[in-house]
């Protein structure tokens, strides 16, 4: 009865720690895509400061 | 239940009694043996001896009286249970074979009382110091040089040990599996603490990041919203240039 008692146990370590490792591994995917995804917002939203820039300084009359 | 029945029948055998802290010197030591409640038989064993009251009788240590002449085992049990009785105690009357074997039993040990070996081949292990069957464990290999204990007793008592060794390797063996069993679960304990580690800090890293992106898009729109009125600010001003340019159009 023990022994059956601890194999169920072993089994739902098992299952979680493979829930775990999936769960590590989605995170880190989702993780790199954002990362990736603000590195190109910020490039954009860089561009869009020149353009700004550009536009005053030929207002100003530079 | 079994263990506290032998026990029982023991310290019947032998007359043990418990001792009584209610009587304490009723009797005074200067009482001469015969009145005290021993038989006549011990009694006068121990006047031959020159053992005349309660006081000579309580300074003899319990190991000299198997000295006494015509005093054997059930002789000095009943001293011991005359004296006990009074409410005095003898010295060193835990060396008693029979107190030994009581305390022994109650501490779990098996005797070789209960081993249903013969009479003469028990006195013959008591003699050389074996008492329990842990003793007979650890002094098998003295056995060849105990005397009176023939090859015939040796056998059997060498079959008894064997059988007991292979159920204590039998007990080992399963305690061993039951250790790695605890080390290997305690590892992969280990492991999914870590694991739920390492989640919560990506966890943390991915609400971060999630704010940061959230920002950077406000901003852009801000800046989107500027370039526009810019645009169409500049947009107007090119068209009302090109209608005064060219009015007919």
């Amino acid at each position: 009865m023990q022994q059956l008692q601890n194999l169920q146990k072993q089994k739902i370590q098992d299952n979680n720690l493979e829930k775990l490792e999936q769960e590590t591994f989605y995170l880190e995917e989702e993780i790199k895509r954002l990362k990736q995804a603000n590195k190109i917002t910020k490039i954009r939203i860089e561009r869009k400061n020149l353009e700004l820039q550009k536009y005053w300084l030929k207002e100003l009359g530079f | 239940m079994e263990e506290q029945e032998r026990i029982n029948a023991i310290q019947k055998k032998i007359g043990y009694i418990e001792k009584r802290d209610d009587i304490t010197n009723e009797i005074p030591l200067t009482t001469s043996i015969s009145n005290i409640g021993l038989s006549e038989k011990v009694s006068n064993n121990l006047i031959r001896c020159g053992v005349r009251n309660l006081e000579e009788l309580l300074s003899i240590d319990y190991e000299k009286l198997k000295f006494v002449r015509g005093l054997g085992r059930a002789g000095r049990n009943e001293i011991l249970m005359c004296v006990h009785r009074l409410g005095y105690k003898l010295p060193n009357e835990n060396l008693a074979i029979d107190y030994q074997s009581i305390e022994r039993k109650t501490q779990g040990k098996i005797l070789l009382e209960d081993l249903g070996l013969s009479g003469m081949a028990r006195k013959a292990l008591n003699r050389a110091g074996i008492y329990t069957m842990d003793d007979l464990e650890n002094n098998i290999d003295k056995l060849d040089k105990i005397p009176n204990f023939g090859y015939r007793k040796k056998a059997i008592v060498e079959t008894w040990l064997s059988d007991l060794n292979r159920e204590k390797i039998g007990e080992e063996k399963d305690k061993l599996n039951q250790k790695t069993k605890n080390d290997e679960l305690q590892q992969e304990n280990n492991a999914i603490k870590q694991r739920i580690k390492e989640k919560r800090n990506l966890l943390e890293q991915y609400r971060m990041l999630i704010a940061e992106r959230e920002q950077l898009l406000q901003q852009e729109q801000e800046l989107d919203r500027e370039l526009d009125q810019l645009r169409g600010e500049q947009h107007a001003t090119t068209s009302k240039l090109t209608k005064t340019k060219n009015p007919g159009q």
